[in-house]
């Protein structure tokens, strides 16, 4: 355990925010796709891994230098999830849209199970490294030194909640996304093709689940087969803490697990932080059935 | 309104006796094993159920009872030496209390709150067996529990355990059944439908749900009894959300509400990765596309309700788990009939 000091709590702090900002965009996309559909998109995590592994496999065909290559997987990941996203919606969701929401969480479970394994046959089952050439270096910050990097996951996490905000507040597609969230049946009376808003939200909801497993593989340098499952769980819980429906409460409850989970393992236990958050989400649960960000209606966005 | 009926099931009997008969006339230990472990599984696929199919709440959780029922079980046969007449209720009842105490302060929740609050559950129950060292040894697990022993006879074959599991499996089956069947299993359909209307009734909505979650984690805590003396070894692998969510599978794809599913789902998803070993790697791809495949041409189960291949532009049996909205074009087709609770309101 570490003694407090102020450049270690900062370097924790920052390093908490990155994988919060992390655990922040699976969440986001989770809680997009959940609020138009009301179905948990069980294979949200796959998405997240097979995003981290394509690009992985396409990092030696961009030789580019420094931050323009980091730029690039950024873009490429977003597309790769959405298209990813896209193809899931049509095959797994769509055909059981009229069929009880456990149909469609079982078949995401058979999707996710497919995908690990196709992907542990595809390139193995064992930790691949994961090394972009862009290194920024460290920041000073008063006393403490932090590395830059951390910093770019986060406000790469901050930057895309924004920009899904301004859409879904200030454009058509936006205002179709929350009358469908809100209401489908009426969203549909008033011309709203409420299929092509469901297709939009998995594109969306995918995009950051794949801009989040490249943030993430270049966080630990890492990309495995099983990575999506601790990240379905860490997203699923931001979405609920956050308040089912809510996308602003469901990044900040990222952020603030994130925060929490790294502060938990420097200075309580590393061994028992995992099980402290969950007996506090119980505990959330218990005393604000909403979530601890959620209003009282639940369930809209 | 449409009166809800008890699901009529066909005789079960000459099912029984062709378990009971299958391990005698095939003697093959291989064959035993998976019998053995497809017993277990339907114990906790029937347990579970009891939850997710007439409660209609998902519970993330549910492999944890099952390793509350091994745990105890290991403890109480490796520190006191206890018998497995001791042991078996002792831990039925650990994983029955802990359900009991948990569900209370958590079954107002709904939906994804309730599934996220067992999944946290489940967590935790996990990483205590697999941190708390002192007690448990941890990841090296706990090693060297007796056999299964009743009166002197002592469960040391395969087939000796299947036939400890089929015992408990008609025990789940029984109670479950009658538990469906009486005042509070009706009372369970209904908060599963509409629990404020439910509660305007008279219904003890907490309570019935409360008693229904115990009852299925007292099961899998004897099935985690089972488990312990089958093995003779205990550690955290088969507590895991990995094996509750293959719980979750066996009870979608047999068909949820309904007595057999659970069962057919269980023996099916424990006898397909074995049937699929040949492909070696690709095993579990095939296992994942053939989940989506069924759940695909019958969303509601392999002996759920409804006509053969249901998918696709199928009308699932509306007194199955509540539907959201439906979003589908030909919806209009489908509001020709009313529903049950726009009819109720024309009356």
């Amino acid at each position: 355990m570490d003694s407090v000091t102020i450049p270690v709590l900062v370097d924790q702090l920052v390093s908490g925010l990155a994988i919060g900002g992390v655990y922040g965009l699976v969440a986001l996309g989770f809680a997009l796709i959940f609020g138009v559909l009301r179905v948990a998109q069980f294979a949200h995590g796959e998405v997240y891994m097979l995003v981290a592994f394509l690009v992985l496999t396409a990092l030696p065909a961009l030789p580019l230098g420094g931050f323009s290559q980091f730029g690039l997987v950024l873009v490429l990941a977003l597309f790769l999830g959405a298209a990813i996203g896209l193809a899931v919606e049509r095959v797994v969701f769509r055909p059981l849209m009229a069929a009880p929401h456990i149909a469609a969480i079982i078949s995401a479970i058979g999707l996710s199970i497919a995908l690990q394994y196709l992907a542990a046959f595809l390139w193995g089952a064992e930790l691949h490294p994961f090394v972009l050439n862009w290194a920024p270096g460290n920041l000073t910050l008063g006393p403490a030194t932090i590395p830059a990097f951390k910093v770019v996951i986060f406000v790469t996490a901050l930057a895309l909640l924004a920009g899904l905000q301004l859409v879904l507040r200030r454009t058509q597609l936006g205002r179709a996304i929350r009358a469908t969230a809100s209401d489908p049946e009426t969203a549909r009376l008033m011309g709203i093709n409420t299929i092509r808003i469901i297709a939009a939200a998995f594109a969306v909801g995918s995009a950051f689940a794949g801009a989040a497993g490249v943030l993430v593989a270049a966080l630990y340098g890492v990309v495995y087969s099983s990575m999506g499952i601790a990240a379905l769980v860490k997203g699923y819980t931001a979405t609920v803490i956050g308040g089912v429906g809510n996308l602003v409460g469901a990044v900040i409850s990222g952020l603030l697990l994130g925060v929490f989970e790294v502060l938990l393992e420097s200075y309580v236990s590393p061994k028992w932080s995992d099980a402290i958050i969950f007996a506090l989400l119980i505990g959330v649960l218990v005393l604000r059935p909403q979530g601890l960000l959620g209003r009282a209606i639940p369930e809209r966005l | 309104m449409r009166r809800w009926r008890p699901t009529r099931i066909r005789p079960g009997w000459p099912f029984l006796v062709l378990a009971i008969l299958l391990p005698l006339l095939v003697q093959n230990p291989f064959l035993h094993r998976l019998l053995a472990v497809a017993a277990l599984e339907a114990v906790l696929a029937v347990s579970l159920n009891l939850v997710l199919g007439y409660g209609g709440l998902i519970s993330l959780g549910h492999a944890g009872f099952y390793g509350i029922g091994a745990y105890v079980t290991a403890l109480l046969a490796l520190h006191l030496g206890a018998p497995f007449l001791v042991t078996l209720p002792v831990a039925a009842l650990a994983a029955a209390i802990t359900g009991w105490i948990f569900a209370r302060p958590i079954l107002h929740l709904r939906g994804h709150y309730f599934a996220m609050a067992t999944l946290a559950l489940g967590e935790i129950l996990v990483l205590v067996a697999y941190n708390w060292d002192a007690v448990t040894r941890g990841p090296s697990g706990l090693p060297g529990i007796p056999r299964a022993e009743l009166f002197g006879w002592v469960a040391t074959t395969h087939r000796d355990n299947y036939y400890l599991g089929l015992a408990l499996l008609v025990l789940a089956i029984v109670v479950i059944r009658r538990f469906v069947d009486s005042p509070f299993g009706l009372s369970l359909i209904a908060t599963r439908g509409d629990d404020q209307a439910a509660a305007s009734i008279g219904t003890d909505v907490a309570g019935v749900r409360t008693m229904a979650f115990a009852l299925a984690a007292f099961f899998a805590g004897a099935a985690g009894a089972l488990y312990a003396h089958y093995i003779t070894f205990v550690s955290v692998e088969p507590f895991q959300l990995t094996h509750t969510i293959a719980l979750l599978a066996m009870v979608a794809v047999g068909g949820i509400a309904t007595i057999p599913g659970p069962i057919v789902g269980a023996v099916l998803l424990t006898l397909l990765p074995e049937v699929l070993r040949g492909l070696a790697d690709l095993r579990m791809v095939l296992y994942g596309v053939l989940l989506m495949l069924v759940i695909w041409l019958r969303p509601q189960g392999l002996l759920g309700q409804g006509r053969l291949f249901a998918g696709w532009r199928g009308r699932p049996p509306a007194s199955l788990v509540p539907q959201r909205v439906s979003a589908e074009p030909n919806a209009e087709e489908r509001r020709t009939q009313p529903s049950p609770r726009e009819e109720a309101g024309a009356r």
